[in-house]
């Protein structure tokens, strides 16, 4: 492994954390919002990557194989390098933690209503309820990041 | 040095690699998105450098979209225009796109950039997931050439099962591919790990291969098992041939048949230990099967166009020659076509047509008198006759002329290399009579 793979956040867990991150602020902080349009985007792409299930890319057998030498620069970690499947499982806990029995789908989707209110608060508004619940998963999914 | 100094010293450093990057001179208008991309993660992380309170956990990830920038701007190096075939790239960056294509937070849409690099070993397209990069913009996709093989264009159709993947990861396409036509696909067979078990100790299944489960069995103590992992793997690898032939045709499974076959010595048998991949016997009876289902096994061409009709038949029964026992079949004919049928309706006009049989003699004449394969000709007043011939209907003719020669009137000398270099060079033609002809 090399020297720089001991960067704990050095993975897909450290893009979840900068996004939630970014996401739980702009929450708290509407007026902060405009700065971090790309950071609620990539929050957004992140959950319906999540809702839609293509979160997990399927090769990681085939990159076990032989993709240390093709354009590994494009630091092809494999996948479980990466700790996908931890940035899936810290979703699915910070999801059951906030929306408690609603469907994932739905309560997915409340998340992303949020994120564009808080993104263009002009045109779209949710409800003070689903604002405190959106911003309990982002807290949530932090704590979930930060301890695998 | 804190953390956070070297945090910021870290960007210095990225941000001037990549102005470094831009002295050199690479494909025109790849590298300016690509810089403008590299450039905007750069100034969004900026943001967050330059912020005194930073904590570690911060820091840490900054570093790790940092790096992964770095990388980036590496593989523009990476990037030279004689490497690989640049005009069959271009047309490749066009098919991609759309299926690579996602929705964005308040409505709209982005675009991938689609940057292609010469590598050494095999095709690969790595597209950018959804936890690659935190500043992104444009996702980035990878499409990796085999530097070995820059000339070989007819082998390039391979990249439709490459896209088949990268679609597969894709936010909108990946979902709609999957519940299109994944249901087709695990209605028996692979449907569960109990099925997958009884079609390996069926009754019929190759002695070979029984003979290497049993020796799985005595040296892991415990019988073999596809898990759902692996079993997932297979029908991803099955949805991409497929993806594969209804993207390029028929050049396709020529293209498929020249790779893959030969790095399989037993074609029945399967990796135990890692099976990704299912036996390439059930991959080439499964697009045989897609090919018939297609009417793609027919000939284009008419009785009229004399030897290149012929040769057109010799191409087609090659090509459709399937000489696996019937084990190899794993789905029947109506299942495969309902998942052309899904996978259709998400390629929808990405699906290949091809093209009429006069299109097709002419071009296959055109590499026979050893010019590249273009419509071409003079109208009745003396004007030069351009037409638009989408490029896979040129590796078609490509593919179909080199299986066919022996029919060709004169017989061709052309090599496999020459022919695939007028092949590249028809591409770049071609692309310059579209540009004209959308002027």
């Amino acid at each position: 492994m090399p020297i720089m793979a001991a960067h704990a956040q050095n993975d897909a867990r450290g893009t979840a954390w900068l996004l939630a991150s970014a996401a739980q602020s702009c929450i708290a902080d509407p007026s902060s919002a405009p700065k971090w349009q790309d950071a609620l985007n990539n929050t957004y792409r992140l959950l319906e990557a999540y809702r839609r299930n293509v979160f997990l890319p399927l090769r990681k057998s085939r990159a076990r194989q032989g993709a240390r030498d093709d354009a590994e620069m494009l630091t092809l970690a494999l996948t479980n390098e990466r700790h996908l499947s931890e940035v899936r499982e810290a979703i699915e806990y910070a999801l059951a933690a906030s929306f408690v029995s609603a469907p994932k789908e739905e309560a997915v989707k409340t998340i992303e209503e949020v994120l564009r209110a808080v993104a263009a608060p002009q045109r779209f508004q949710v409800s003070e309820e689903d604002k405190v619940k959106a911003s309990h998963f982002f807290k949530e999914l932090l704590r979930q990041l930060t301890d695998r | 040095m804190t953390p956070l100094e070297f945090l910021r010293e870290e960007f210095r450093n990225v941000d001037r690699a990549l102005e470094e990057t831009l002295r050199y001179d690479y494909g025109p208008e790849q590298s300016k998105d690509f810089y403008i991309e590299c450039a905007g993660r750069l100034s969004r992380i900026k943001l967050e450098v330059d912020n005194d309170g930073l904590d570690r956990q911060t820091i840490a990830a900054l570093r790790g979209d940092l790096n992964y920038i770095a990388a980036l701007i590496s593989l523009i190096e990476r990037s030279h225009l004689g490497e690989f075939s640049w005009p069959f790239a271009d047309d490749l960056r066009e098919l991609a796109k759309p299926l690579l294509r996602e929705q964005n937070l308040l409505g709209g849409q982005s675009e991938p950039i689609i940057h292609v690099v010469a590598d050494a070993p095999g095709y690969r397209i790595r597209y950018e997931d959804a936890v690659r990069s935190a500043s992104s913009r444009r996702r980035f996709t990878i499409v990796l050439f085999p530097r070995p093989l820059k000339d070989h264009v007819l082998l390039h159709a391979i990249f439709g099962h490459e896209i088949g993947h990268a679609a597969l990861e894709a936010t909108n396409a990946g979902a709609l591919l999957r519940s299109q036509a994944y249901p087709a696909l695990t209605l028996n067979v692979l449907a569960d790990e109990i099925s997958v078990d009884s079609w390996l100790n069926a009754f019929d299944s190759p002695d070979d291969l029984k003979t290497e489960l049993a020796a799985y069995h005595q040296r892991m103590g415990r019988p073999f098992r596809l898990t759902s992992d692996f079993r997932d793997s297979w029908i991803h690898e099955l949805i991409c041939d497929l993806c594969g032939l209804l993207l390029f045709g028929p050049a396709f499974l020529a293209a498929h048949r020249t790779i893959i076959e030969p790095s399989h010595p037993n074609p029945l048998k399967f990796e135990l230990t890692e099976p990704t991949h299912p036996p390439y016997a059930v991959r080439h009876k499964m697009l045989c099967q897609a090919m018939r289902l297609l009417h793609w096994h027919k000939t284009v061409t008419l009785h009229v166009e004399g030897d290149v009709h012929s040769a057109e038949l010799e191409f087609v029964s090659s090509l459709t020659r399937d000489p696996f026992p019937n084990w190899a079949k794993v789905f029947s004919e109506q299942e495969i076509d309902s998942a052309i049928h899904g996978l259709k309706s998400v390629l929808s006009e990405l699906v290949y047509a091809p093209p009429s049989s006069g299109t097709l003699a002419k071009l296959v004449r055109r590499l026979n008198r050893r010019l590249p394969p273009i419509v071409d000709g003079i109208d009745s007043i003396d004007k030069p006759i351009l037409v638009s011939t989408d490029f896979r209907q040129i590796l078609h003719a490509g593919w179909l002329f080199w299986d066919g020669r022996k029919q060709l009137e004169p017989q061709s000398e052309l090599d496999f290399l020459k022919t695939n270099r007028l092949c590249n060079q028809a591409l770049l033609q071609q692309r310059a009579i579209n540009e004209f002809l959308n002027a």
